[in-house]
């Protein structure tokens, strides 16, 4: 549906004019818009009223680091991946890998697809997670939405969640009302999640209204976590300690395919279409939003020269144990896969459980100082 | 008021204006039946006010005293003609609680009108915020006439600098909170374009934040005049800083008394300043300065937002008004340390910062006192305030040095606004 932009075209402000100084920047997005796409789009907005200054705001006001390559864009809605898809398309066939706009995304949340991945060696790898999100269909994403909008998602959340059994029971702790207990509860779980703070999500909009409709489900058993209303209307995690990634994928595919149903019975359905897969705020997230990966003691092979390109081969990425932008501590790193899109759930679990086993062995030969020349993977 | 929207639809702007009706609907409608303001854009909602009315209950600021369910109800739908919503203006008040001391306003204007469509909301804020200053029935006197200060030279063995700011806004253009890159670039078009046009003492030049030089860069911090972005919550929720630093810069004249920032917090902040403590001059270049631009926008086809209720127009209703901040660093080692100083300082109706500006701490017994008001008393009155009560302030350190006492002196006349109601001056 093709909405005009009354905002900009009731000004008669010219798009050269409006046009975004990109000369210093470096993302994805400032890679691909032009003058003359901008022009096209700055008259169309999506039936929720969202245009193409909301989805590169953040792009325009983060221009980027010299090598690390931001989005820099978001989506407003369902509907902003359709009606803006002269940027999006390319922006994300860039970030996945070339990604055809005709190509169809697998979806598969049988975790019996799964072979092995409940060995991994606990002495090796102290802990496995799976996390993704989901977004609630008809209801506008986190840069667009209004306070009503993001407390009905936090509503019906609220009453899918409540109604998960066995292992799966658990609690919701909504953030304006939660005590200093269950606050420091929260936090020493390492489940409590901030106000953002990075500059690529506040210039989208997205911490607008906090801490209102946001708040953080977790079963009771703590391994199965769900974070309402941050980045995305949701974020669902499975972990656990030690290297059984089997089990934590196996509750993972449990948990997410029971809260879908209970959102259907309840008249609603998660944002999916078989092109981009799942849809979420930020377009490096679709797919499967998928990131599967373990907390893992690498001593030996990060000091190797080899390392990255080894996790390359692997299509794997390396992280600090504190998430994203930190650095890693003690030879402890968080190793996950690096994609998202165009590969379904199990394979890239396959590949973050067959490549951790094989660095583990890596690892093992180093420390006694043996050569892991044929070892060397392949690329994937 | 109707007055300056009608110069709105005869502004050279109107030919895209009239182009949509082509383009169709409500909309136009709405722009061409300008007798008085009305909705703009139709905003879209799902849910009723009361499910999108914000959680103020821990929230400290003007616009949760005054956002009542009611009026929130009666303004959700509403629209200036630029598109800018009730929403938008408060989502700096709702995403900073604010502070139990220090009451922050809470909201902001993302043009002209947005101070008449959301008048049931910004009213009781301004009246709040201005010592009872009523904009339905007040009147604010402007006085650009520097020769009226008396006494306007301060011992310099005390007063190390003096310094008047004020802002003023480009009428058609809207705000930064709300203004488009193209507004915001057509700002700093007509204002670099003006202050080309100065001569004599202030003749400069204007360095645009996204082209200046390293060394341009050094020599502006050097002289404390560079801006950077800003990175308090109260201004980057409300969205001034979006596409930072495009069309941002600072015009300064050659002998560094006279400085402009274009689209920092408001379209203009206009700076004059020098050392020592001859505040007349200062202010005289400053009335000087001000008269000037204005003229030489005038001359191009525009002019400053200003009206007789709310005087000069800016992004935050606490600088309506005059907008004029007029201040001295002051050698106060003495004073400072008495448990009077608050007191005095109050009655002489002034605030102290410390001399990195607002939210910093004094250093050395080196304060920068200024006014405190702003709207409901002109710009000489609020100058001449600050003379008398700065000259008070160095009596009472000099007084202090001898070991003689002080006196608090009774507090400042009250506040006399001109109520178009009542037909005359009454005390606020």
């Amino acid at each position: 549906m093709d909405n005009i932009n009354m905002h900009l075209t009731l000004k008669g402000l010219s798009a050269e004019e409006e046009y975004p100084d990109l000369s210093q920047h470096n993302n994805h997005m400032a890679k691909v818009l032009t003058l003359d796409m901008y022009r096209r789009l700055r008259d169309r907005a999506t039936p929720s009223g969202f245009t193409i200054d909301g989805v590169i705001q953040t792009g325009v006001d983060n221009p980027g680091h010299p090598f690390i390559m931001t989005v820099g864009c978001v989506a407003g809605d369902e509907e902003t991946y359709e009606v803006f898809k002269e940027l999006l398309d390319p922006v994300i066939s860039d970030r996945h890998g070339g990604y055809k706009p005709t190509d169809k995304h697998k979806t598969d949340l049988n975790s019996n697809n799964l072979k092995g991945g409940d060995d991994l060696d606990p002495n090796y790898v102290l802990s496995s997670r799976v996390r993704t999100g989901r977004s609630i269909r008809g209801f506008c994403l986190p840069p667009h939405c209004s306070r009503g909008e993001r407390r009905a998602v936090e509503t019906l959340s609220i009453e899918a969640l409540a109604s998960l059994t066995g292992d799966l029971k658990g609690k919701y702790y909504a953030l304006k009302n939660m005590t200093d207990a269950e606050q420091q509860q929260l936090i020493d779980d390492h489940f409590l999640f901030d106000k953002p703070v990075s500059p690529l999500l506040l210039a989208s909009g997205m911490a607008r209204d906090w801490p209102d409709a946001r708040g953080i489900w977790h079963n009771d058993n703590k391994t199965f976590l769900v974070w309402v209303n941050e980045e995305d209307h949701l974020r669902v995690i499975s972990m656990q300690k030690g290297g059984n990634m089997k089990e934590v994928f196996n509750r993972f595919c449990t948990g997410l395919t029971k809260i879908e149903t209970l959102f259907k019975e309840r008249g609603h359905a998660f944002m999916w279409n078989e092109h981009l897969g799942y849809v979420l705020t930020c377009p490096s997230n679709l797919g499967t939003g998928l990131r599967a990966g373990v907390h893992v003691k690498l001593p030996n092979m990060s000091k190797n020269a080899k390392f990255e390109e080894i996790l390359k081969r692997l299509r794997l990425q390396k992280r600090g144990t504190g998430g994203v932008d930190t650095a890693a501590v003690g030879g402890v790193f968080d190793i996950s896969n690096a994609d998202r899109l165009g590969f379904s759930e199990v394979e890239l679990v396959q590949m973050v459980v067959d490549g951790i086993k094989l660095l583990i062995e890596m690892e093992k030969r180093l420390e006694k100082g043996q050569s892991i020349d044929d070892l060397m993977p392949a690329q994937k | 008021m109707a007055t300056s929207f009608s110069r709105l639809l005869s502004s050279r702007r109107n030919l895209g204006i009239l182009s949509l009706v082509g383009a169709g609907s409500v909309t136009a409608a709405f722009l061409l039946h300008r007798e008085h303001v009305t909705a703009g854009v139709p905003v879209r909602r799902r849910y009723p006010a009361s499910a999108e009315y914000p959680d103020l209950r821990k929230h400290n600021n003007c616009m949760a005293s005054s956002l009542t369910p009611a009026i929130y109800s009666k303004l959700c739908d509403k629209a200036t003609p630029n598109g800018y919503t009730l929403d938008e203006a408060i989502q700096t008040g709702v995403d900073n609680p604010g502070h139990p001391f220090i009451k922050t306003v809470g909201m902001v204007a993302g043009d002209e009108e947005s101070y008449e469509v959301f008048a049931d909301l910004l009213d009781p804020i301004i009246k709040e915020r201005h010592n009872g200053y009523d904009p339905r029935t007040m009147t604010h006197p402007t006085d650009l006439d520097a020769s009226k200060i008396q006494s306007g030279q301060f011992d310099d063995r005390y007063v190390l600098s003096s310094r008047v700011r004020t802002g003023r806004s480009i009428r058609g253009l809207s705000l930064p909170p709300a203004c488009t890159r193209a507004e915001r670039r057509e700002v700093e078009r007509v204002v670099v374009d003006a202050l080309s046009g100065l001569k004599g003492d202030l003749k400069g030049k204007y360095y645009s934040l996204t082209q200046m030089t390293e060394q341009e860069q050094q020599q502006l911090i050097d002289d404390h005049f560079l801006f950077d972005k800003p990175v308090s919550p109260l201004l980057t929720c409300a969205g001034m800083a979006r596409d930072w630093p495009d069309a941002r810069g600072i015009w300064h004249n050659n002998e560094k008394t006279f400085l402009i920032w274009v689209n920092e917090e408001d379209h203009t902040r206009v700076i004059s300043m020098e050392k020592g403590g001859n505040m007349k001059r200062v202010f005289e270049r400053f009335c000087r300065g001000l008269k000037e631009v204005e003229h030489l926008i005038q001359e191009r086809g525009w002019e400053f937002m200003w009206n007789p209720r709310l005087g000069y127009i800016l992004t935050c209703p606490s600088n309506l008004g005059t907008g004029l901040r007029a201040g001295v660093h002051v050698k106060l080692p003495l004073l400072s340390k008495d448990a009077r100083f608050s007191k005095i300082l109050d009655n002489l109706r002034l605030q102290k910062r410390g001399t990195g500006g607002v939210d910093t701490a004094a250093v050395g017994g080196v304060f920068d006192i200024s006014n405190l008001d702003r709207l409901g008393q002109s710009e000489v009155q609020l100058v001449q305030t600050v003379v008398d009560g700065v000259n008070y302030l160095i009596e009472c350190e000099k007084r202090l040095e001898k070991g003689q006492d002080i006196k608090v002196p009774p507090p400042h006349q009250t506040f006399i606004f001109c109520d178009r109601m009542k037909g005359g001056w009454f005390c606020g």
